[in-house]
């Protein structure tokens, strides 16, 4: 029962801390009041008495230490101490107090904003019932286990009858769909869902109903919605919104329920504004009239999820989905040859119909992406070391007092510990809203060029929290523990006597543990620069891309007849109408139809192979267009070899079967050259035949590889959702602004009800997309991150060289009593300066071009050696740092000798 | 004689125990002191680890004795 006498005795010190206190003090001295009067009893005078009493007693001070050492609760009690302590002295130096919050804030903030990304995207559960037990199910070639596909409607359907795997299984997949809101119609994402979807995920809608199975049955048509809880809130939050209708592709939908609030389906942050039954999938998909019907077997459209039955574990469940599916293949051979079905854990990171292994790759992305905030909180901390070392010197009485009175050197470096990290929790707290500022800034940027719906809440989650402590941690055992050690060095007081490092000879001084710690940042700097350089020039080169078509004078027009309503054969008419129509604009030299725009959101991409090789034979993966035959002179891609399309090839009649490939993807495809009137194979299956090759064009900003190119004529593949490309000769804004309005005015006077998605110049659809927002942003915040960097760096510079300066002042008063020139000792203090300067720029130098390497894979025209980026840089590092080095310099310059002398 | 410093320390934990209670008294000069006396719960602790101690000093004493 003994714990419970010490617990009430620590709760009577806790309590009353003054009175346990006193208690002691008087304990205390009562004892050496009586070895006083015992030693007097023995004929000593009273001097003496107390004299002999000190030297047998150790000091009162030291054994009430002990004591209070040796109670229970003393490590708490000595922590809560030193914070008081901590503070008091914090409070007295508010200069250096508010330097070290703030230069701890960018550090720390920086780290936490980055990780409240990397939390959102990566780590932070997904808001369904326990997310860990949802699987995908796929179903996969036997003989190419690499290559799965989704699944038919009656695939599914027979799986979700029969199996005895699954406890409950849903499908669903993504489409694009036109959302008619008063006068404009937008693209949107919708998820296109089964009636179980909402149960599979566990979460109960958060207002109205989920579909019904009549809703899910293929072709079923019947036109209900249910919308995303912000798609509810960014209109409103019409509570009446229930039963009110969305105009949605044309037709009329009615809206039956609202998405739970923060609901993301199964990838984290984004979701998608709408969700519809499978009933409504052909429709969704622009593909009335067109003979697609989600009952066929051989139409794999479905990506399945679904929670396994309790207890069944994965290996298990492969077993018996083989069994299912080697029925199923008995059952429809045509359709399920060679197919076997698997489940996997859900990527969480993508919607497809291919099994991922994102996970081991998870904590390479986070080191990846915590690399560059880091290098700042390095930089952040290494110049707080230096702040504390500079202070820890001023302040060597009261440690050399501390020590001389018996302080233990543990005791002192816990103290100077608890001080660094009161700081850091100061800078960590306002590191915390510096991050919360800045990823929500980063998020409102993102939301603005992003197409769908972005789930973002900015408030610290309890993973945030452990991460900005665990920042606070660290650099407090940087920028903490280490000085600490250093100060409270037994021979400090030995080392201040002979002037420290300070007097050593150039070398030694020059490598001194402060000017290394210098050098440390102004190279980590000059990384952080050269980073943020080559980010920054290749958003530059972006913006000055040649892409191998010509950007200035073209128009980007997107209609959709699906979205009116209209079918093949109307959607045919209106295309054709549209092309005669603008071609007849004065102003406009060209018009053709693409399928996929230049930076635009959507690629397709297509297998391309020699036809007759084998299957092992070279295979590319060339983005695939749907073009009309004037596509290559509107943009200005020029024809290399062959022939560009005929009109002939435009009508659906046509029944040759033909393409134009770029130049890249004929080198690899026929190395000889001899491209032109050779077979290709598409996807497997279709035989085209090459007619032309045409140059290469840059589509992308973001991976900086040119990519192989596949144009088939629009003739045999009609696509609804097309855009218009128009040359026109207009220059300048207000010119092509005035073209905008008229080409908006033909389109609308070809079909009133042809709803413009977007109408804008080729360099808008650049300047706006989403590829030159990552670029710039990267460069936004790398450029912030690196002039941190340099700035910390400098102030830390500065700190040292003034600092220098101040603790050599007598040696300069005596060198110039001795005739010294002002001059000659300017040189002296910059010189030291300029080799710190140059030893840590050499040596970011070095961190710069490794760093460059990797840079140089992932940005837009980038080198891994980028000369102009690489002296800037070191110029602008240079010149601050010169006159960081200068200022102090010339402060030394002007020292007075007679002053100097009796300095100290 | 044990010193203070590892008097003072020692008689704070056995207090802290509740094996031992302090309370001030008067010395026969009339100086207070604090006097320490042990407590129901100390006195069975002390056998106990008295205890202890013999069967320990019996036990190297028969090791040593062995060897002996």
């Amino acid at each position: 029962m003994s714990w419970v006498h010490r617990a009430a005795s620590l709760y009577r010190r806790f309590r009353n801390p003054d009175q346990a206190e006193q208690e002691l003090d008087n304990e205390v001295h009562a004892y050496f009041e009586i070895l006083i009067e015992r030693n007097m009893a023995r004929g000593l005078s009273r001097e003496e008495a107390v004299r002999a009493a000190r030297i047998e007693f150790e000091s009162p001070e030291q054994v009430k230490d002990k004591v209070r050492d040796s109670r229970t609760g003393a490590a708490m009690e000595t922590t809560l101490r030193d914070i008081r302590y901590a503070a008091r002295v914090l409070r007295r130096a508010p200069g250096f107090t508010a330097v070290a919050v703030l230069t701890l804030a960018l550090g720390i903030g920086a780290n936490t904003a980055m990780f409240s990304l990397v939390n959102a995207v990566l780590l932070q559960p997904l808001n369904i019932h326990n997310p860990k037990e949802i699987v995908g199910c796929y179903s996969v070639d036997i003989h190419k286990p690499e290559a799965s596909r989704a699944f038919s409607y009656p695939n599914y359907a027979d799986l979700r009858e029969q199996n005895s795997v699954f406890s409950i299984l849903a499908a669903h997949n993504i489409a694009q769909l036109g959302l008619t809101e008063g006068e404009t119609t937008r693209h949107v994402f919708a998820d296109i869902v089964s009636s179980n979807y909402f149960a599979t995920m566990g979460v109960p809608l958060f207002k109205g109903r989920t579909f019904t199975t009549a809703e899910e049955k293929p072709n079923a048509g019947i036109q209900v919605a249910i919308l995303s809880y912000s798609y509810w809130q960014k209109h409103g939050s019409d509570p009446e919104l229930l039963g009110k209708t969305l105009r949605i592709n044309g037709k009329i939908f009615t809206v039956v329920g609202i998405a739970p609030r923060g609901f993301t389906g199964t990838v984290p942050l984004i979701s998608t504004e709408l969700y519809l039954p499978l009933g409504t999938a052909v429709l969704a998909n622009g593909l009335e009239g067109r003979g697609h019907s989600l009952s066929e077997r051989d139409i794999p459209y479905l990506i399945l999820i679904g929670r396994l039955k309790s207890g069944l574990r994965e290996r298990e469940a492969n077993v018996q989905l083989a069994v299912v599916a080697s029925q199923m293949e008995k059952a429809y051979p045509a359709e399920n040859k060679d197919q076997t079905f698997m489940v996997h854990p859900l990527a969480r990171l993508s919607v497809s119909p291919n099994p991922a292994d994102e996970g081991q790759s998870v904590p390479l992305v986070i080191l990846l992406t915590m690399s560059m905030p880091a290098v700042v909180l390095l930089i952040a901390s290494l110049n707080l070391a230096n702040m504390m070392l500079a202070r820890g010197a001023a302040r060597h009485r009261e440690i050399a007092i501390r020590l001389a009175i018996g302080g233990g050197r543990g005791r002192i470096v816990r103290q100077l510990c608890t001080e660094g990290f009161l700081l850091a929790i100061l800078g960590g707290a306002a590191g915390l809203l510096v991050a919360s500022c800045g990823s929500a800034l980063l998020f409102r940027s993102f939301a603005s060029v992003a197409p769908f719906d972005l789930v973002f809440s900015s408030k610290p989650d309890i993973r945030v929290l452990t991460a900005t402590m665990a920042f606070c941690m660290l650099s407090t055992i940087v920028f903490g523990l280490w000085p600490a050690w250093r100060l409270s060095r037994p021979d400090v007081m030995l080392d201040l006597k002979t002037g420290g490092e300070d007097a050593g000879g150039g070398l030694r001084r020059l490598f001194s543990r402060r000017n290394v710690l210098v050098m440390a940042q102004l190279s980590l700097s000059l990384m952080m620069l050269t980073a943020s350089g080559l980010f920054v020039r290749s958003a530059m080169r972006a913006v000055h891309v040649e892409p191998g078509f010509s950007l200035e004078s073209g128009v980007v027009a997107e209609v959709d007849p699906s979205l009116a309503g209209y079918g093949e054969i109307r959607g045919r008419q209106i295309y054709a109408a549209l092309l005669a129509r603008l071609k007849s604009v004065p102003g406009v030299e060209s018009v053709s139809l693409a399928w996929t725009v230049p930076f635009g959101r959507v690629t397709n991409i297509a297998r391309i192979r020699p036809a007759g090789g084998s299957p092992q034979a070279v295979e590319v993966w060339a983005e695939h267009n749907i073009v009309t035959e004037d596509y290559f002179r509107t943009l200005g891609v020029p024809l290399l070899l062959g022939r560009s399309f005929l009109p002939s090839e435009m009508t659906s009649g046509s029944s040759r079967h033909v393409a134009v490939i770029d130049k890249l993807a004929a080198e690899r495809l026929w190395p000889k050259g001899d491209a032109v009137g050779q077979h290709l194979h598409r996807d497997d299956s279709q035989d085209l035949e090459v007619v032309g090759v045409v140059g290469n064009v840059q589509e992308r900003i973001v991976g900086s590889e040119l990519r192989p190119h596949l144009y088939v004529p629009f003739g045999p593949e009609y696509r609804a959702d097309m855009h218009i490309h128009l040359k026109v000769a207009a220059s300048g804004r207000e010119a092509q602004a005035r073209m905008l309005q008229t080409v908006r005015r033909e389109i609308r006077a070809v079909d009133d009800g042809l709803p413009v998605l977007e109408l804008k110049t080729l360099r808008d659809q650049l300047d706006e997309s989403l590829d030159l927002w990552v670029v710039e942003t990267g460069a936004r915040i790398l450029g912030i991150f690196g002039t941190a960097a340099l700035l910390l760096a400098i102030i830390g510079l500065y700190g040292v060289r003034i600092y220098t300066v101040a603790r050599r002042t007598r040696e300069i008063g005596i060198r110039m009593a001795l005739g010294a020139s002002s001059a000659e000792t300017q040189h002296m203090i910059l010189r030291e300066g300029l080799m710190v300067t140059a030893i840590g720029s050499g040596c970011g130098l070095l961190l710069a071009l490794a760093l460059g390497r990797v840079l140089a894979g992932f940005l837009y025209d980038v080198r891994s050696v980028d000369a102009a980026v690489l002296s800037i840089a070191m110029v602008l590092l240079t010149v601050v740092s010169m006159l960081a080095c200068y200022l102090p310099a010339r402060k030394a310059a002007r020292v007075d000798p007679m002053v100097a002398l009796r300095y100290e | 004689m044990v010193g203070p410093g590892s008097l003072f320390p020692a008689l704070h934990r056995l207090a802290e125990q509740g094996w031992i209670e302090g309370h001030w008294g008067e010395l026969e000069n009339g100086r207070r002191a604090k006097f320490y006396a042990l407590t129901p719960s100390g006195r069975a602790q002390l056998a106990k680890e008295k205890r202890n101690w013999r069967k320990v000093f019996t036990a190297m004493n028969q090791v040593l004795g062995e060897e002996a």
